[in-house]
């Protein structure tokens, strides 16, 4: 298990918490958005993240179209003669 | 809206200072956060010290999940440098337990750092590299450290890439 850390330092304002909840929840004096808000991450360190944002969702949803397109084995080739639904686990 | 990430550095003893949303991830001489890598330069043949960071959802912005994380630096070191991590997309040894950086030659981080986008997830979440993110949280330590030769005289500029695959 790791260890969790003692301290928890805003690498923008440099504030520090003892958790991190208390981090995500702070109101940046630099940004001023709490680490929730990806405003928080354009006006500091990440300015295109919006678009980080976005190629992660088109990544994610080209995930789950490849399995759900995928061609199901319906029976598969040693199955038994009882049908079985493909097993496909959409995220 | 989607999922907020950032990445996170941990320092000192125990790894226990987290450094949130951090700005570069220059390695040097010394166990610090966004260090200045002339004043803290690695002496040729010494190993830098290691960097134990996570990638951290502080929202999860109304997707359901976070995945197939993947770790990988572009642009060539300096010399004949090497760096090592413990990312890797087969015989993934779990999540890191956390443990202090060092300057020695690291025992997580013992395999090359991938130099294009790897083709599977390098990097685990609770300890699996099939792990997701349903809720905020963090990943597990990418621990990666850039090893010298006694030949080398200059360092480089490159880039490190983090990138997760977010589910709607």
């Amino acid at each position: 298990m790791d260890t969790q850390p003692i301290k928890q330092v805003c690498g923008v304002c440099h504030d520090e918490w003892l958790t991190e909840d208390e981090y995500n929840n702070h109101v940046c004096a630099v940004t001023g958005f709490t680490p929730q808000q990806p405003e928080h991450l354009v006006n500091s360190t990440t300015p295109e993240f919006l678009a980080i944002q976005q190629a992660a969702l088109e990544r994610g949803a080209v995930d789950v179209a490849a399995a759900t397109d995928a061609p199901a084995e319906w029976p598969a080739p040693d199955a038994p003669s009882e049908p079985q639904a493909p097993a496909i686990t959409l995220g | 809206m989607s999922a907020t990430v950032e990445v996170d550095e941990f320092n000192g003893a125990s790894a226990g200072t987290a450094t949130h949303n951090i700005s570069n991830s220059n390695m040097g001489s010394t166990d610090a956060v966004n260090l200045d890598p002339v004043a803290n330069p690695t002496t040729p043949g010494n190993p830098t010290y290691e960097k134990w960071q996570k990638l951290h959802v502080t929202a999860m912005g109304g997707s359901s999940s976070i995945q197939n994380l993947k770790i990988w630096r572009t642009t060539a070191l300096g010399g004949s440098a090497v760096h090592v991590t413990n990312a890797r997309t087969a015989s993934y040894a779990g999540a890191a337990t956390a443990a202090t950086p060092i300057q020695t030659t690291s025992t997580v981080a013992t395999q090359t750092m991938p130099t294009s986008v790897p083709g599977t997830a390098n990097l685990g979440i609770a300890g699996s590299l099939a792990g997701s993110l349903i809720a905020t949280g963090s990943s597990d330590f990418l621990v990666h450290q850039i090893q010298t030769n006694a030949g080398d005289t200059a360092g480089a500029t490159c880039t490190m890439n983090y990138q997760y695959d977010e589910i709607a």
